[in-house]
């Protein structure tokens, strides 16, 4: 992956430095410093939190192996990465604006390399995945891809995705050579709809609440998706152009000030439902006895650090920023994604931990 | 491709690879602040467009099923072993990839038979002519939101030896019961929501989508190369294009020198307007150079 993308990169630095950017290899290495961080988080909390929730073996019948008990949730990661990324580089057309394209196309032709590049890990990811679930379905046998999605609701929405990130790739590689001709909204689009047959491989809660759950759902994985990805593509691209982030950062702060709320409270809406509804378990007991209430209580700490971590932006960087004074910006970023990458890693967790 | 010439159709007075260049002033004054609050709009849209269509995707409830109860209960003390097992959960449950073990206090398996669901109801036949002692029902079932759902009853025998009348079920034959772990299914569950297949095809199209626009870009960043259509005066466009060839999923550059397809002339013809515009017209090379 990053071989392939490293041509574009190198090729498009140059380009790049008409800003403030002086273009030394440590500039470079602290660009990706956001992106690390969200990964890392992210890798990070997946793997404790699916260690924490790992089922108990069973008596008498085989278990998934390891591969497949930590392979699925980081493969899982993965998509939920890359989806997030494509979604938030095709975004960042609409957040950099076009009023200005001598100065924002430069960043705009790398955000649409990288969107295609990460459709593609995003569509390879969906179907590791479907293979993987497969395999923890039948543990001991060889996973059998065709059965599982043809019975199994969760497969149809990998392979779905799958589909929407190949589309979101070809899009993407018609923005590639076509440049802000292809619309940004298009690109958007085609990339949000793979994001709606995810909510449908967790778990909706019960048969009373499932509709509402699921609006629920999909407007906390748009909302997250919108968030997360917009702030990364900030983070990486934008530091070193102090002019195009005086621009920017304040339309992508009232987007991140709706994505809290909606992520907020459709996070909790969901998770408390599940609790409350999963029969033999008293609930506000549930919230520290589960692993998924637990993990729930976690999430919703992550939340109120994020949100902190954003106020801290949106009130004391912010008219700095806009004045394009010298800040921290790239530094508070990096941190902030780093705790939504934890949040990230939870959620993987909590789509596959059963409450009870 | 159709709509690529649309869209260089959309895009002909424009300079700068924008499609409707706004001339506007910074962000901050008036007439950026409606513009501003109309793009929200539109990025707002899309969001509750994307709802619409949930509403069509959302399909049946499909939820994680909790295991509710047990004959025998978990950790009850019997004097004779039941002929069958059953283990109830809170919903109905599917009965593909089902499996039920009963395993002995000799680690041998007394499950026998098939596995029979009936609605919320999973339950197996268990061998005659047992010994006494601790067993454990081990199960993994599918719930109906597609994640497994395992976990293990526990519960002793006193009495030893089998159980008097302790027939097996009518079904069971006695080849397929033996040490298998985990026996094939059969009953009255939720069937599995089958009939899911078509996103293979979905994904056939898509797959195919994306090697017809590598081809076409390949196809048409070789005719600027032969100078069949004129270059834009943009520098570096030769690499630009051998980028593009380049880029991930050019597999599908093989298919590049066969037939020629009509398609190929819309984003040709409207890339030949754009260079026609003049400076400014390759955002792509722009990011290349």
């Amino acid at each position: 992956m990053t071989t392939t993308s490293e041509p574009h990169v190198s090729a498009g630095r140059p380009g790049t430095g008409t800003g403030t950017g002086t273009g030394t290899g440590t500039e470079h290495a602290r660009a990706r410093v956001p992106a690390a961080g969200l990964t890392a988080g992210a890798l990070l909390a997946v793997v404790i939190a699916t260690w924490l929730t790992l089922p108990g073996r069973v008596p008498g019948l085989p278990m998934p192996g390891t591969i497949v008990e930590y392979g699925l949730p980081v493969v899982r990661l993965v998509l939920d990465l890359a989806a997030t990324a494509t979604i938030g580089l095709s975004l960042l057309p609409k957040l950099l604006g076009f009023d200005d394209p001598d100065r924002t196309e430069p960043i705009a032709a790398r955000a649409r390399h990288w969107a295609v590049l990460f459709s593609l890990v995003w569509c390879a990811a969906a179907l590791v995945s479907a293979v993987l679930s497969a395999a923890e379905l039948t543990p001991g046998a060889f996973p059998d891809v065709a059965a599982y999605v043809d019975g199994i609701g969760a497969g149809q929405g990998m392979i779905v995705s799958a589909s929407c990130a190949l589309a979101s790739a070809a899009v993407g590689m018609l923005a590639v050579r076509f440049g802000e001709k292809v619309p940004a909204e298009l690109r958007v689009l085609v990339a949000g709809f793979g994001l709606l047959p995810l909510p449908v491989t967790g778990h909706a809660s019960n048969w009373y609440w499932h509709d509402l759950s699921m609006v629920s759902m999909e407007l906390h994985v748009i909302g997250a998706c919108a968030w997360v990805g917009g702030l990364v593509a900030l983070a990486v691209l934008l530091p070193r152009h102090r002019d195009l982030l005086a621009r920017t950062l304040p339309r992508f702060s009232r987007l991140a000030t709706y994505a809290l709320v909606v992520v907020g409270l459709s996070g909790l809406f969901n998770g408390l439902v599940e609790l409350l509804l999963t029969p033999g378990e008293s609930f506000p007991a549930s919230l520290v006895t589960t692993g998924y209430g637990r993990l729930v209580v976690a999430k919703a700490v992550f939340t109120a650090l994020i949100a902190l971590l954003g106020g801290n932006i949106r009130w004391r960087l912010l008219p700095a920023v806009t004045r394009q004074a010298p800040t921290a910006f790239a530094a508070w970023a990096a941190l902030e994604l780093t705790v939504m990458g934890l949040a990230y890693g939870v959620a993987v967790a909590l789509t596959k931990t059963p409450v009870a | 491709m159709d709509q690529v010439a649309r869209m260089d159709k959309d895009t002909r007075p424009t300079r700068g690879g924008r499609r409707r260049p706004r001339v506007l002033a910074a962000p901050h004054g008036r007439t950026g602040a409606i513009t501003a609050s109309r793009r929200r709009l539109r990025v707002l849209a899309m969001p509750l467009l994307a709802l619409l269509s949930v509403l069509l995707i959302a399909t049946p409830a499909r939820a994680h099923d909790v295991l509710v109860g047990s004959d025998p209960k978990d950790g009850a003390v019997l004097g004779t072993m039941p002929s069958t097992v059953t283990l109830t959960f809170d919903q109905a449950v599917r009965r593909d990839f089902a499996r039920i073990a009963v395993t002995g206090p000799d680690g041998a398996h007394y499950e026998q038979g098939e596995i029979t669901v009936d609605g919320r109801n999973v339950s197996i036949g268990v061998r005659a002519g047992i010994p006494a002692g601790a067993y454990a029902i081990g199960y993994r079932i599918v719930s109906n939101d597609g994640h497994p759902v395992t976990g293990a009853v526990k519960f002793t025998v006193t009495g030893g030896g089998a159980a008097p009348g302790a027939v097996t079920t009518p079904t069971a034959t006695a080849a397929t019961g033996t040490a298998n772990s985990g026996a094939g299914t059969t009953g009255t569950g939720t069937t599995g929501q089958g009939g899911g297949s078509w996103v293979w095809g979905l994904l056939a199209v898509t797959a195919a989508l994306l090697a017809l626009c590598t081809r076409v870009l390949v196809r048409h960043d070789r005719r600027l190369r032969d100078g069949t259509i004129p270059a834009p005066p943009a520098a570096g466009t030769p690499r630009a294009a051998s980028e593009a060839s380049g880029s991930p999923g050019s597999g599908a550059e093989a298919a590049g020198t066969s037939s020629a397809d009509s398609g190929a002339d819309g984003p040709a013809t409207g890339r030949s307007t754009a260079a026609g515009t003049g400076a400014g017209s390759s955002p792509a090379s722009g990011g290349a150079a």
